[in-house]
């Protein structure tokens, strides 16, 4: 990977896929303690609205636990190197990451299809600075511009999309074939 | 599912960022207890 890269402007957003868990920040059976250790993350991560918004549902990356923000933006960080830097970097995984096909991100959904929360994709605008890369970008700022909600009721898919401002639809789950675990030759035994 | 080699970098500016205005009920503001 290259330590520098040609550098474009643009006035104008780009448009990529992804996909996001449906959760609340505070479940509402969580027991008294894990009330208390969650609001107490909460103050910990700058998260200074109202009670009641923890328990609303939101938009939550897949793979880490940043909920995303109602009405602003979200910015990329970085924890992952030793010495923080600006996100995204180009020698690093950071930055929001979305995809330029919808059907990389159906592949995905299906893959989520059992982990226990509704899972939503749709477009996510990004902005700031971005890194493009063959199949997507990583990008510093971010919002999402509709969804689609599998595994979810439709009052909970209203929830999610007057939350964010956006149009939002219940959808089945995608069918995608799931790729063999094991490739087998003729004779071969399991 | 990955997104492959990265190949430009780009400094989007635009002239309004699109961010849906929430439509939720504004949170309940505490009653001002008088003195």
């Amino acid at each position: 990977v290259p330590d520098e890269l040609e550098l474009a402007f643009s006035p104008e957003v780009l448009v990529g896929w992804r996909v996001w868990r449906v959760a609340r920040p505070i479940d509402r059976e969580a027991t008294a303690l894990e009330l208390a250790a969650a609001l107490l993350a909460a103050e910990r991560r700058g998260d200074f609205g109202s009670v009641e918004d923890l328990f609303r549902l939101r938009l939550r990356s897949l793979t880490e636990p940043t909920f995303w923000p109602v009405g602003s933006r979200l910015e990329a960080s970085c924890h992952a190197a030793a010495q923080e830097h600006e996100a995204p970097c180009v020698g690093c995984e950071c930055g929001i990451w979305a995809f330029r096909s919808s059907a990389a991100v159906e592949a995905t959904v299906a893959a989520y299809r059992y982990c226990g929360t509704p899972i939503a994709f749709g477009r996510v605008a990004l902005w700031g600075r971005v890194i493009e890369h063959e199949r997507g970008w990583r990008g510093a700022l971010a919002a999402p511009l509709d969804l689609f909600v599998c595994g979810s009721s439709a009052a909970a898919t209203s929830e999610v999309a007057a939350a964010y401002g956006v149009e939002a639809s219940a959808v089945p789950w995608p069918q995608v074939d799931p790729e063999p675990l094991v490739e087998r030759g003729p004779g071969q035994v399991a | 599912v990955d997104i492959g080699d990265p190949v430009r970098e780009i400094e989007i500016v635009p002239d309004e960022e699109p961010i849906g205005v929430p439509e939720e009920a504004p949170a309940v503001e505490p009653e001002e207890i008088p003195a």
